[in-house]
């Protein structure tokens, strides 16, 4: 009886530690340069000003000239680029305003607005993509922006985020 | 007798009114309407029998009339004719220089008729895709594939020329005709 107990006793402590470590850890958003896909959503478990990166790097240390995001060709598409907070603020911008927050993005609100709700994402979802790729550029380093391109052609825009870094 | 007589100037007074005003009303809209159907060919790669490609603002509203959406930035701008829920055609500018010029164009009307394919719109995608190799021997740069959208690419030989196709979730197919950079 002694010894089941013990037993008993000892496989609590065993799975004790881990189950409850494994309910307290909330997520973050680590370090990744790999997976680099541009996304429409951010994952289920993101939650925005909730997680955060697991080891942020500092914000770049520049001065702001404008909230209007960089264009860029990327390959044979156009694309838009911004530092972590900017995009932060691009994001509030769509949590107010699907509708017109695309002007500071890819310089063109209806467009931004067509592509976005076309595919069934509210001004929070796009919001909430948009701080999930801005807390992955803070995880990878501080020369990762946030950007979002549209197919070769320039068309069609499809409302997908991702990171890269500088060269 | 007096009004029998006064009748038939007042019903011309009023058509010429009604036609007056129905001149006003209609001719706005018949400017900002696409051309019936776009006739392209991506031999040549002509719009309506113009080149699109490389040209001014100017020049394509010359060619298609007068967009129904004009959006202009500093380094980009984008002419729209059609619905804004269904563009039949796009032209998009980047800036070269101090001129804005086209460098592409996304045409979505199905009724789009090209010189050798006919209604390439109206093809199955990959039926689309096997004509531009074999009729205007193109070479496939991208095959066509649905992941979050369906799209192929061919690049015309010789030229700076790619041309795209596909859709967007349920959205008609478009074909997209673009320079290399």
């Amino acid at each position: 009886m002694k010894i089941a107990r013990l037993v008993i006793v000892s496989l609590a402590l065993c799975v004790w530690p881990a189950s409850a470590h494994g309910a307290a850890a909330a997520p973050c958003v680590a370090k990744d340069t790999q997976n680099l896909t541009p996304t429409t959503t951010a994952p289920s478990w993101y939650v925005p000003g909730v997680t955060r990166p697991c080891a942020a790097s500092s914000d770049p240390i520049v001065t702001p000239q404008t909230a209007y995001w960089t264009y860029f060709k990327y390959g044979w598409s156009d694309a838009w680029r911004t530092v972590p907070y900017n995009a932060d603020y691009s994001a509030r911008d769509c949590e107010v305003s699907l509708r017109t927050c695309g002007q500071y993005i890819i310089g063109d609100a209806s467009w931004f607005w067509y592509a976005c709700s076309g595919r069934g994402l509210s001004g929070y979802d796009v919001a909430r993509n948009i701080r999930y790729w801005a807390d992955r550029a803070r995880a990878n380093g501080s020369n990762w922006r946030v950007y979002t391109k549209t197919e070769a052609g320039g068309y069609p825009y499809g409302c997908a985020f991702s990171v890269y870094a500088l060269s | 007798m007096r009004i029998q007589r006064l009748r038939p100037e007042l019903i011309d007074v009023r058509l010429g009114v009604v036609a007056v005003v129905l001149a006003f009303a209609v001719s706005p809209a018949s400017a900002a309407a696409p051309p019936a159907v776009l006739q392209l060919d991506l031999k040549v790669q002509t719009l309506g029998g113009r080149a699109i490609l490389g040209q001014t603002p100017r020049a394509v509203v010359a060619a298609l009339g007068r967009p129904a959406l004009r959006t202009q930035g500093l380094r980009r701008a984008r002419l729209s004719y059609g619905r804004e829920d269904h563009w039949a055609a796009i032209v998009l500018f980047r800036r070269e220089g101090s001129v804005l010029r086209s460098w592409s164009v996304v045409l979505g009307d199905r009724r789009l008729r090209e010189a050798t394919l006919g209604f390439a719109l109206q093809l199955p995608p990959l039926r689309l895709q096997s004509r531009l190799v074999s009729e205007l021997g193109m070479r496939i740069v991208k095959p066509y594939r649905c992941r979050a959208i369906c799209r192929g690419d061919v690049v015309v030989p010789g030229a700076r020329v790619r041309v795209g196709f596909g859709r967007v979730a349920t959205e008609p197919p478009y074909l997209v005709l673009y320079e290399a950079r």
